[in-house]
């Protein structure tokens, strides 16, 4: 009410002055100010609201002095169209005279009365409504934080999903179940927002609608012989559902290409029943990860990543020792002390050696032969005799990919060193029927004719079903098919054709939901904004196909999730506790210590000859799912460095044999499939193996990863058509030649492509870079890393040194033990940082502009991949205090804040480059192109939405690099300032650094000696890359150390250098680099 | 033309091998039976070519530079359009062609200046034959080189924000980057040398309006020379003029290009890091600009008939310097790897061998074949007077010396400190096509000159010759047609420095 007095007296003298001719005559009275009889004695009144009322027209002060004027003032005019209407005796006096009459009253009060009953006919909506005006007291940029879960292939992801305006902006871990997070939660935004995902229910060849799509299925599921094909989730709702389906006679099958069914098989073998291997690796003092790259692929990637590298703190007491025994280059290699290249089909024999050496039964003859290769049965020895020496305290990883056999023995050989209760339990297997073995099971029906609806329910099974199951020409038979999908992908596409229908799915940040972490931990899934193209979720669908359609929308998300929850209204609080934290407390699964049986002691089957092919999830893909994602395709793979394809990775020797080289066609014949792909020369991979990324080749995914009907080509090579009775695992048998022509890839770094003269420089600097030292090194001297370089004692500047005086000076440690090169932080920074994607011509240029990557350095003879070892260090902007970017800037568009940081001004800069080339660590990323233009065109502005607003969206011919997240600095130093306080330790922290699963990241205020930073930069394993050059970084590395066997330290020496063997810099002088000296202009 | 002692120092018999020669005379500046009619006939004659009577050759060659500027105009358009990416510029190798070729074309822009300024004040008399079309030379070089610093900023919309104008943010620029010394030093240089170029043409700019037979030439020719009358007082100021432009000219020939060299020796990438860049930066453009010169000037003077006035003497005597500054280059080079190796740095020592052998050694070995081995070829006098030879090491030179600066921008930032950001820079049509655009540019510049502005400075090489000076006892018989232009003439002669 109070809005509206405010509004009609101001704008009164308007009205007055623009009224139409017939009310001229009203409007000079009101105009005449000297006029009124009524005029005050005291003269003019001194606070008045129209001219007429200071002019003291007596209508208008009889109208002011009113308790309650009317709404209108202007309708002073109509007082006499009023009374005509209503009669005299409307007006008494006390109402003035714009109270309604009598009548007009009773007919006012029965339409009301009417009205309000009518606002009643509706059911009751919960509507989410976008901000098209800002509320109270949300300032722009703050951010609303809401705990969510994403779900991968029945593994939970708990996260927190920032929320500016109603807007999902950015993932962060959930903190209350751990730190970190993957690369697949954190490209989730751009997932989420991509204009490429399906707009609308299709039908045949025609657009179609949600109730007649579900009214058509609910019709042709209760006429019977009807299934549904679920991608594999750990949702404890739709496994409700799917129950209750069953119940109806629906035959549910669920199926993905990242099912651990060789996993849950081997379980069943050892156990006689399904279970789940559970590591708690921080018990771990030797582990040994088997063909297996679980710091990035293991459903539980993250807690693993995180506890393998608790362990590897020199200064955090004892460390553990990993071995590596694995046919391509992983994650676990780079983390191990020891790796064996190993076909992945020798495994088997590899485990039969070391369980022998253990104390079981006398290996077989082929796992004998493979003993007497190379350095095999060396490593095999010195492995066994640690694992027995840890004995309950050693842990072995097996790889999803591992035929079930090994799974089996292995759970016997644990059993056998007493590590079941101590580093490994077990668990229920809630998912033990997923796999591609129920996939056949249904495929059969579908021959069979025992199918007439088919519904799938996400997964694209068209493209991801293994090769020889023929699903595609299976699902041709059936009847009726719908899938419910987020884009309109090969299976959809088939459906279509068929006359089927395509409904479009949710994402996961815009439906309830609920999923089960890997430890069996229930997290509950919240819509953080309304479905942005009208989808439903797979719980919605099936609790709509299972329920009769009542008056509207009963199966919603919400309701079904809660449903499962159970609670009914919630008195205790419990499901407002559940949402607020992202997950049920005492919800994990009991951990059982089960006694493996004689099946674990199965028979493995014999390696054949030949080469093998090894197929595996692609650590930035997976099996396909993120294909149309431009962050996910564009991110370099840790060991490749390959961004936009995927490549037959082939061992050196064996490239050579076959006289392939990096970006030449090869042609595998496996399984009955022939397909040109392209090869991919990978030091230290084994040799007569090759192994490939499933998850290319897509056809109908998107304008970023291939669509057909639009022209776009396929990203990468698809590998599913070699699969046989799963996606992943082995395939042995293959066939390998050369093939006709080229491929170019986009690599954003050169490995072995670099010349001799180039290796050798490489070779020479690299323990400089990266700096590494062996257990026995650092206990001998902890400040080893420090002693690499020799400098002069004092090296001047020909400037004077900037004078840091801010309350707070930041920096950044990286620690190289810690990290594995999950690339998590590079993803995290691309989205927090609004850092676009340029498209594989650009890499191939070398334009791509991650402001923090992970360079990733083999080394050892190359020739030889039992020495090959690797190292990997993530860069981002070291902000140097004596930064040499700021000097050479002609335009002072790059310049250091009081507080240690190098910023960049965006708008200042006009693109000399200049400081790009004086980057001695070359972090500074230049926009060539206006990268950031398409998203100006309609049908990608919603891709607008996805900006970080705290951050500019940099046009063309601007420079840009990491600035610590600048934005989340200023955000903190906003609340604290208010409050007069310094901004607390870990109250900012970075994006890479909350992203980082294995907390290799530190940062923080570098003055506040009880900070976490603080305390790492004092660590002995502190030093300062590139220091020789006086640059003064802000960011720390710690020095990587290794906990070789003495057993194989000399025996198998891998890396370009060994203990005592180590170049020591020569730069100038004499004297030691004095501790890091950030902060000393302070 | 008579041979008297108290000339002799401005020249003896014309022509001639020099071992024939008396070796205390110097040979005449201009040969053959000239006076200072022919000589005025000779040069102003060009410009005086009726329009339709344009040469063909020079119509043709017009044309084809004209293409080639529009190629530049194309390929600019699209930059300015699109972004630098169309270049072929990546992460580390964030300079390429563009400075590559900025550096090439300023060093080009040496000789002109290096030419009028240091020579005049070193008395070489027989610059006098080259300076005029050197300075031309060296204006449009130094256009072409201004040209690829301002288009190469990504945002070329707010590249003024180089300049130290008053402006609403209250900025000043960094005084620290050698990127705004660079802006200083050129922009310097080429307003100097533009002067200085110009003020030295007004003389003969009078004799064009003299003897101009239309109106329109008279009205043009008037108006660039400023109303010279020849007076005694214009000459008197003329010549003291000249001489303090001469001296400021002259540091700055050295400045520019140490500046240009600052831009690599003051950052801190290997290779680009090193003392010794400013003197071999130098030596190297006055190695290009003469070789520029040479390529100039050996077609035009077949072409215009100046064989007497550009004679074999002074292509010897350009070999010789091409020679000697080849060798300071292939010093600066091999010094550049001395201190590599013995100043101990391994990033430093990497940089240089990987220049010799990495994966640019192609680049590499090219521009010390065409640097240092090939002008070796100079030490016999027989090569230096033969115009083909000398034609073709003039052009080797020029491609040796963009390859020089091509070894240190790209092979250098394609491999700094961290192997990780190692990569290969290969140029695109656009680069290609950009560079031979700014051929186009200077080709259309320079014909323009030739056509339509005397080509040699036909007042300086008059001083020089003989008969300038037959008021000193020589006998000259054409005494009255030394009147460069008209009735003024006399006074000319009088003003005349005497050199002695």
């Amino acid at each position: 009410m109070s809005q509206h007095h405010d509004h009609d007296h101001s704008s009164a003298v308007e009205l007055d002055a623009t009224a139409p001719a017939g009310s001229a005559e009203r409007a000079s009275i009101a105009f005449d100010l000297g006029s009124s009889a009524e005029r005050s004695s005291s003269g003019p009144p001194r606070v008045w609201r129209s001219l007429a009322e200071f002019g003291g027209d007596a209508q208008v002060a009889a109208y002011a002095k009113r308790e309650f004027p009317t709404d209108d003032f202007d309708r002073l005019r109509d007082v006499d169209d009023m009374s005509d209407f209503d009669g005299p005796e409307g007006s008494d006096g006390a109402d003035g005279p714009t109270s309604p009459g009598r009548r007009r009253f009773m007919q006012l009060l029965g339409a009301s009365a009417a009205l309000a009953g009518a606002s009643s006919c509706r059911w009751e909506r919960d509507e989410m409504v976008p901000w098209g005006i800002r509320p109270e007291d949300t300032p722009p940029g703050d951010r609303d934080v809401f705990s969510t879960v994403m779900d991968l292939a029945g593994a939970a992801r708990p996260l927190r999903v920032q929320s500016v305006d109603g807007r999902p902006i950015k993932v962060e871990p959930n903190e209350l179940t751990g730190g970190g997070t993957d690369l697949f939660s954190q490209a989730a935004i751009l997932g989420f927002y991509d204009p490429d995902r399906s707009h609308e229910v299709v039908h045949g060849a025609t657009k179609g609608a949600w109730s007649a799509a579900l009214e058509a299925l609910r019709t042709a599921a209760q006429a019977g012989k009807c299934a549904v094909l679920a991608s594999t989730t750990s949702s404890p709702t739709l496994h409700r559902l799917a129950a209750e389906a069953e119940a109806l006679g629906v035959r549910w099958t669920w199926y993905s290409p990242l099912d651990r069914e060789h996993a849950v098989a081997g379980a069943r073998l050892a156990f006689g029943r399904p279970a789940r291997v559970h590591y708690d690796l921080t018990k771990a003092d030797v582990v040994l990860s088997l063909d297996s790259d679980f710091q990035r692929e293991h459903a539980n990637a993250n807690v693993l990543a995180n506890a393998l590298a608790s362990r590897r703190m020199p200064a955090d007491g004892k460390m553990s020792r990993i071995y590596a025994v694995e046919a391509r280059f992983t994650s676990s290699g780079l983390s191990s002390d020891h790796r064996l290249p190993l076909r992945a089909s020798d495994v088997g024999a590899f485990v039969e050696l070391v369980e022998a050496k253990v104390g079981g039964a006398a290996p077989s003859a082929a796992a004998n032969a493979l003993a007497g290769q190379g350095r095999i049965g060396l490593f095999a020895g010195a492995l066994a005799d640690d694992l027995k020496a840890a004995g309950a305290h050693a842990a072995i990883v097996v790889g999803d990919g591992q035929p079930a056999e090994v799974h089996a023995r292995v759970h016997g050989l644990l059993a056998r060193l007493g590590a079941v209760g101590t580093t490994t339990f077990y668990s229920e297997e809630p998912l033990a029927n997923a796999g591609a073995a129920a996939l056949k099971g249904l495929v059969d029906a579908l021959n069979g004719g025992q199918v007439d609806t088919l519904v799938v329910l996400e997964g694209n099974p068209v493209y991801d079903a293994p090769g020889a199951l023929g699903f595609a020409a299976a699902m041709a038979k059936a009847k009726t098919v719908a899938h419910l999908s987020l884009y309109r992908d090969e299976t959809s596409a088939v459906a279509l054709a068929q006359g089927g229908w395509h409904l479009p799915a949710t994402h996961w940040l815009e439906a309830w939901g609920d999923a089960r972490s890997f430890d069996g931990t229930v997290h509950l899934a919240q819509p953080l904004i309304a479905p942005l193209y009208g989808g439903k979720s797979a719980i919605e669908v099936v609790g709509a196909l299972l329920s009769q359609p009542a008056e509207g929308d009963t199966a919603t998300g919400e309701a079904l999730v809660r449903a499962t929850f159970g609670g009914g209204d919630d008195l205790d609080g419990r499901w407002r506790r559940a949402l607020h934290d992202g997950f049920v407390d005492g919800s994990a699964f009991a951990r059982e210590t089960l006694a493996a049986g004689a099946g674990a002691a199965a028979t493995l089957a014999a390696a054949a000859p030949g080469m093998e092919l090894n197929l595996f999830a692609c650590p930035k893909v997976l099996d396909g799912r993120f294909a149309n994602n431009g962050w996910l395709q564009e991110l370099p793979d840790t060991v490749t460095k390959l961004a936009w394809d995927n490549a037959l990775c082939l061992g050196v020797q064996t490239a050579r044999r076959l006289g392939l080289t990096t970006g030449d066609m090869a042609r595998v014949t496996v399984g009955g499939a022939t397909r040109d792909v392209v090869a991919y020369v990978m030091a230290g991979h084994a040799e007569e193996s090759a192994s490939m990324a499933l998850g290319y080749g897509r056809t109908s995914a998107g304008v970023i990863a291939g669509f057909k009907a639009a022209d776009v080509k396929a990203v990468g090579f698809d590998a599913y058509p070699f699969s046989k009775a799963t996606a992943r695992g082995t395939l042995t048998g293959a066939q390998i030649v050369k093939g006709s022509g080229k491929h170019t890839l986009a690599l954003t770094q050169e490995h072995h492509l670099i010349d001799e003269t180039g290796m050798e420089g490489r070779a020479n600097r690299l323990p400089l870079l990266a700096r590494e030292g062996t257990l026995a090194e650092y206990e001998a001297d902890p400040e080893f890393a420090q002693h690499r370089v020799h400098l002069p004692k004092q090296m001047r500047s020909l400037f004077d040194p900037i004078e840091y005086t801010g309350e707070h000076q930041w920096g950044m440690t990286i620690d190289l033990a810690a990290c594995n090169g999950c690339n998590a932080c590079v993803i995290a920074c691309q989205s927090e940082n609004n850092i676009p994607i340029v498209g594989k011509a650009q890499v191939k240029r070398g334009r791509e502009m991650h402001w923090i990557r992970v360079d990733f350095y083999f080394q050892g003879d190359a020739n030889d991949a039992e020495t090959v070892d690797a190292v990997s260090q993530p860069v981002n902007c070291l902000q140097c205090e004596n930064a040499p970017c700021e000097q050479v800037c002609p335009v002072a568009a790059t310049v250091h804040s009081q507080e240690g940081l190098n910023d960049m001004v965006y708008n200042r800069c006009i693109g000399t480059r200049y400081c790009g080339n004086n980057c001695p660590v070359k972090v500074r990323r230049f926009n060539y192109f206006h990268y950031t233009k398409f998203m100006d065109k309609p049908g990608n502005k919603v891709l607008q939405l996805a900006q970080n607003p705290n951050v500019t969206v940099r046009t063309r011919g601007v420079m840009e690099k990491c600035t610590y997240c600048v934005q989340r600095i200023s955000s903190a130093r906003i609340k604290a300032r208010n409050v007069g306080r310094l901004i607390a330790d870990g109250e900012v922290v970075t994006a890479c650094q909350s992203a980082c699963p294995p907390n290799a990241i530190t940062f923080g205020n570098i003055l506040d000696e009880t900070s976490a930073i603080a305390k790492k930069r004092k660590d002995p394993r502190a030093y300062a890359m590139l220091e020789e050059l006086n640059i003064r970084p802000r960011t720390l590395y710690m020095a990587k150390v290794t906990n070789l066997n003495p057993k194989l330290e000399k025996a198998m020496q891998q890396g370009a250098f060994q203990a005592g063997t180590i170049p020591a810099g020569h730069i100038a002088g004499h004297g030691h680099a004095a501790a890091p000296h950030a902060g000393d202009g302070h | 033309m008579a041979i008297t002692d108290p000339t002799a120092h401005l020249g003896g018999p014309p022509g001639g091998f020099i071992g024939a020669q008396d070796p205390r005379v110097r040979p005449a500046l201009v040969e053959g039976d000239n006076n200072f009619t022919t000589v005025t006939d000779m040069v102003a004659g060009i410009p005086e070519q009726p329009v339709e009577k344009t040469d063909k050759l020079w119509i043709g060659l017009f044309l084809i530079s004209l293409a080639m500027l529009g190629l530049l105009g194309v390929c600019l358009a699209y930059l300015i359009h699109t972004g630098v990416g169309v270049w072929g510029n990546n992460n580390p190798v964030f300079w390429g062609w563009p400075i590559v070729n900025f550096v090439f074309w300023v060093g080009i822009g040496h000789a002109g200046t290096l030419i009028s300024a240091v020579l005049y004040l070193t008395r070489q008399h027989w610059r006098t034959a080259v300076n005029r079309s050197a300075e031309a030379m060296t204006i449009f070089a130094v256009i072409c080189a201004g040209m690829f610093p301002g288009v190469h900023v990504g945002r070329i919309w707010v590249a003024y924000w180089l300049a130290p104008v008053p402006n609403q943010m209250s900025m000043w620029q960094n005084f620290r980057s050698p990127l705004l010394w660079d802006v200083f030093a050129v922009s310097t240089y080429f307003s100097v040398s533009l002067v200085f170029w110009y003020m030295g043409m007004i003389p003969d700019l009078a004799t064009l309006r003299d003897r101009a037979t239309n109106k329109w030439r008279r009205i043009s020719y008037g108006a660039l020379s400023m109303g010279w009358t020849g007076s005694s007082r214009h000459w008197h100021v003329y010549e003291r003029a000249y001489l303090i432009l001469a001296a400021l000219a002259t540091p700055l020939v050295f400045s520019v290009h140490s500046v240009v060299s600052f831009d690599f020796a003051v950052s801190q990438v290997p290779g680009w890091h090193t003392t010794i860049f400013p003197p071999y930066f130098v030596a190297g453009a006055i190695f290009s600009g003469f070789a520029m010169v040479l390529t100039l000037m050996i077609p035009a003077r077949k072409w215009f008939n100046l064989g007497h006035i550009i004679t074999l003497n002074h292509i010897d005597v350009m070999c010789r310097i091409l020679m000697a500054t080849g060798m300071m280059v292939g010093y600066g080079y091999s010094m550049e790897f001395f201190m590599a190796w013995y100043g101990g740095v391994q990033v430093e020592q990497f940089a240089f061998v990987n220049r010799a052998f990495g994966n640019y050694a192609w680049a590499y070995w090219i521009m010390i074949t065409c640097n240092v081995l090939i002008p070796q070829l100079f030490w016999s006098r027989r090569m230096r007077r033969n115009l083909a030879v000398v034609f073709v090491i003039s052009i080797t030179t020029n491609i040796g010396m963009w390859f020089e600066r091509f070894v240190i921008v790209v092979t250098s930032l394609s491999r700094d400190y961290l192997p990780s950001s190692w990569a290969y820079f290969s140029p695109t049509w656009v680069d290609v096509c950009t560079f031979i655009g700014s051929f186009g540019l200077f080709l259309t510049l320079f014909l323009l000159f030739i056509r339509f502005l005397p080509f040699v400075a036909m007042s300086e090489v008059k001083i020089v010759m003989p008969a300038a000076h037959a008021g000193h006892g020589g006998h000259v018989k054409d005494r009255h047609d030394a009147h460069g232009h008209g009735d003024h003439g006399h006074s000319k002669h009088a003003e005349v420095p005497h050199h002695g």
